[in-house]
């Protein structure tokens, strides 16, 4: 049975009016990267063809899978969000492949690094956590 | 005819200045003087009433990252409490703009007091809503640090494929600040009161 190859997906970031941050997925590199800003109130609807690229990324490749996650602002309806895409991530670790999460974060921000803890917690996977430098 | 001279105008007399300024008071009682002087008074650096739609949470998002930039160490807390209660009212207040729900009246105001960032929020619920809310709110409260995180995860678990997180929310709001979440509740009428929230961060924090 033939297999469509994935299409790379890349959505660009706004943050004007709405807050959305740039996402881009390269298949061939197993790259997902979701920078910027992510203040939408209700993100399940930006979020969900980001999940669906992971979802047959995860089913069509035994491959590595590098999640870059440089997020700058995140309120919590995106932490949900951010939550299943790190589950799908734990997933296909879980199915023998190797999976890293680069996690970007503002050092000293007070509760920042419990932040990642809080996410490494709920899905057994280990960050790497790189500081944002300062400006 | 002689010219009008400046001086001539000069001259005209303050009492009929001040004939006007009383018929102005007892056409208008609403003293937005008064408004001023206690905006002013209680350092108040953004208050917003009214509809909160996508537009409004958007500027405001961008008057919140200004009236901040003098606490830089505070102002990414700062923000996300104001933009998450401010999203609660959007979606959660009773008197709701469009029936889409997504555009909650209430209100939103930040301001200091010498040495905190106060961050308090008003809006009307459904009064049924009140004890539960006030419980979930004093439980949350009633949590130190790492049980609020545990209390954070597990609800974050539970929640999987849930819309709707106010909840989860507050108990980030919670989680960004070390002073317990204020609240009170005002009851409007037999259908509904006011809920306000009130959090507190200091302007210069220790750690």
């Amino acid at each position: 049975m033939a297999q469509s190859k994935l299409e790379d997906l890349h959505i660009e970031g706004e943050q004007g009016e709405f807050f959305m941050p740039s996402v881009t997925m390269q298949a061939s590199t197993g790259e997902v990267i979701i920078q910027g800003e992510s203040y939408l109130e209700d993100t399940t609807e930006f979020y969900e063809p980001v999940m669906q690229w992971l979802v047959n990324y995860t089913h069509q490749y035994k491959a590595p899978l590098t999640l870059t996650i440089r997020l700058t602002y995140y309120n919590t309806s995106s932490s949900k969000s951010l939550l299943e895409l790190l589950h799908l991530a734990k997933a296909h670790e879980d199915a023998g492949n190797k999976v890293q999460v680069n996690w970007y974060y503002f050092e000293n921000e007070w509760g920042a690094k419990e932040e990642a803890e809080d996410f490494e917690l709920e899905t057994n996977l280990r960050f790497h956590m790189i500081p944002f430098t300062q400006k | 005819m002689a010219p009008l001279l400046s001086q001539d105008i000069m001259l005209m007399p303050l009492q009929t200045i001040a004939d006007q300024q009383i018929k102005t008071t007892q056409m208008n009682t609403f003293s937005l003087y008064d408004y001023y002087k206690q905006f002013s008074n209680e350092e108040v650096h953004l208050a917003y009433q009214g509809a909160f739609d996508s537009h409004t949470l958007a500027s405001l998002s961008h008057y919140v990252r200004a009236a901040s930039k003098k606490f830089q160490q505070v102002q990414r807390r700062v923000f996300f409490i104001f933009m998450e209660l401010a999203q609660n009212i959007a979606m959660y207040s009773a008197e709701q703009e469009k029936p889409d729900k997504q555009s909650g009246k209430g209100i939103m105001m930040l301001r200091t007091n010498g040495s905190e960032y106060i961050i308090h929020s008003g809006n009307s619920i459904d009064l049924p809503e009140c004890q539960a809310l006030k419980n979930k709110l004093d439980y949350i409260n009633s949590l130190d640090r790492e049980a609020l995180r545990r209390y954070k995860r597990q609800e974050r678990a539970k929640s999987r494929g849930d819309k709707g997180n106010a909840h989860i929310g507050l108990i980030e709001i919670a989680l960004s600040t070390s002073v317990p979440l204020a609240i009170q509740f005002t009851p409007i009428d037999d259908q509904q009161a006011f809920y306000e929230l009130c959090t507190y961060l200091p302007l210069q924090p220790s750690n």
